[in-house]
């Protein structure tokens, strides 16, 4: 019987990794307590896994076939193609923008379930919004924030996959 | 004669349920659609089992009312709810079980979870408080991405059926899959544990 543990244990690992350098990353910028921190990090980052997966499976569908054998192959014998490298390397940058669009909305999301409001927006009338845009206002502050953490928790994530590929290499 | 009567009056005690809405109920109908099955031929027999099906559900759920379900400490009341109800309507109503009865039991599992959280008393409902929301946010998307595993193992389990010549060849070089070999497994752990009483004898 063939099971996806190993993929699956190590996605665990990767999400462990993400989720630690995050919440610790929004404890320390946006003075939040540990738990609430911890708890942001965990729903965003268990929300891009089930995103993740999702798209895979619908895109999964609706490559042509021989892209499907070499991913076939990649994934149950670990056969590297050129098709495979650029695939990966399109599909890196995709999850970058997608899974940073992905926390965005879903931190707001998540602010709403929760009932609470971590910044307010201070009240602008559109004239002024355009005059002056504050690059200081709490909200790009939290925008920054998350955009600082998803990096640093990415490359975090790029350097085990790399060190891991290395290792299993030679 | 009258101590017959007691004798038999003790036989039927735990089997006879003491109220109508028990689960000791559920398991004699059960138990008598099972008699009924072994005599039972052709469509009689379908009806029967699909009977017998909903009343080892309905059983269930009186059964976890009164005694949850525990393992290793965590309650599992909604999982076993959960693979029943998929069981049975896979089983029911498309006349087979496939991997979608399997991928779709963690979220109901959650639904089921979380029921009790929205109930205020018998017939009432509201809304969860916020920090109740955010522990069912994480539970289910916990159990989403369960269910996403289970769709990729159902996944790779398809491509070797498509194609059986790939479960010849050698899989130890792969990043995402192991091969399981259960009874080798089974062979191992029973040696070493036939060498342990060996090692006791002599020792």
């Amino acid at each position: 019987m063939i099971l996806p543990l190993r993929a699956i244990v190590f996605q665990l690992l990767l999400t462990l990794v993400a989720i630690a350098i995050e919440s610790l990353l929004l404890h320390r910028r946006l003075k939040l307590s540990r738990k609430t921190s911890l708890e942001y990090a965990v729903s965003l980052n268990l929300l891009t896994l089930f995103a993740g997966w999702y798209l895979f499976f619908v895109f999964f569908g609706t490559f042509p076939s021989e892209m499907k054998s070499s991913l076939m192959q990649f994934i149950l014998f670990n056969q590297y193609s050129n098709e495979i490298l650029l695939f990966l390397f399109v599909a890196g940058v995709l999850t970058f923008l997608n899974t940073l669009a992905i926390k965005l909305k879903g931190w707001q999301i998540l602010e709403y379930l929760r009932n609470e409001i971590l910044f307010e927006e201070p009240l602008e009338s559109n004239k002024q919004f355009i005059k002056t845009a504050k690059f200081f206002n709490p909200a790009s502050v939290r925008v920054m924030t998350i955009l600082e953490a998803h990096s640093y928790s990415y490359i975090a994530v790029l350097l085990v996959l790399i060190v891991d590929f290395l290792l299993t290499q030679s | 004669m009258d101590k017959f009567l007691e004798y038999l009056l003790k036989l039927q005690k735990p089997i006879i349920p003491d109220r109508f809405a028990s689960w000791k109920t559920f398991r004699v109908l059960t138990l008598f659609c099972m008699v009924l099955i072994l005599v039972s031929e052709g469509i009689n027999k379908e009806i029967l089992v699909g009977l017998s099906l909903i009343f080892i559900a309905i059983g269930m759920l009186f059964f976890t009312k009164e005694k949850p379900l525990k393992f290793l400490g965590i309650s599992v009341n909604s999982w076993a709810m959960s693979i029943l109800i998929c069981l049975l309507v896979f089983k029911l109503l498309a006349g087979e079980v496939t991997s979608w009865a399997w991928i779709s039991c963690p979220p109901l599992a959650a639904t089921i979870a979380a029921i009790p959280e929205f109930m205020e008393s018998k017939n009432k409902f509201k809304i969860p408080a916020p920090e109740v929301r955010q522990k069912l946010v994480i539970l289910f998307l916990s159990y989403l991405v369960l269910s996403c595993w289970l769709n990729f193992t159902f996944m790779i389990q398809e491509w070797l059926e498509n194609d059986p010549s790939l479960m010849q060849q050698d899989f130890s070089k792969s990043s995402f899959v192991v091969k399981v070999e259960w009874q080798k497994w089974w062979m191992e752990i029973e040696e070493w544990r036939m060498d342990n009483e060996q090692k006791e004898k002599v020792g």
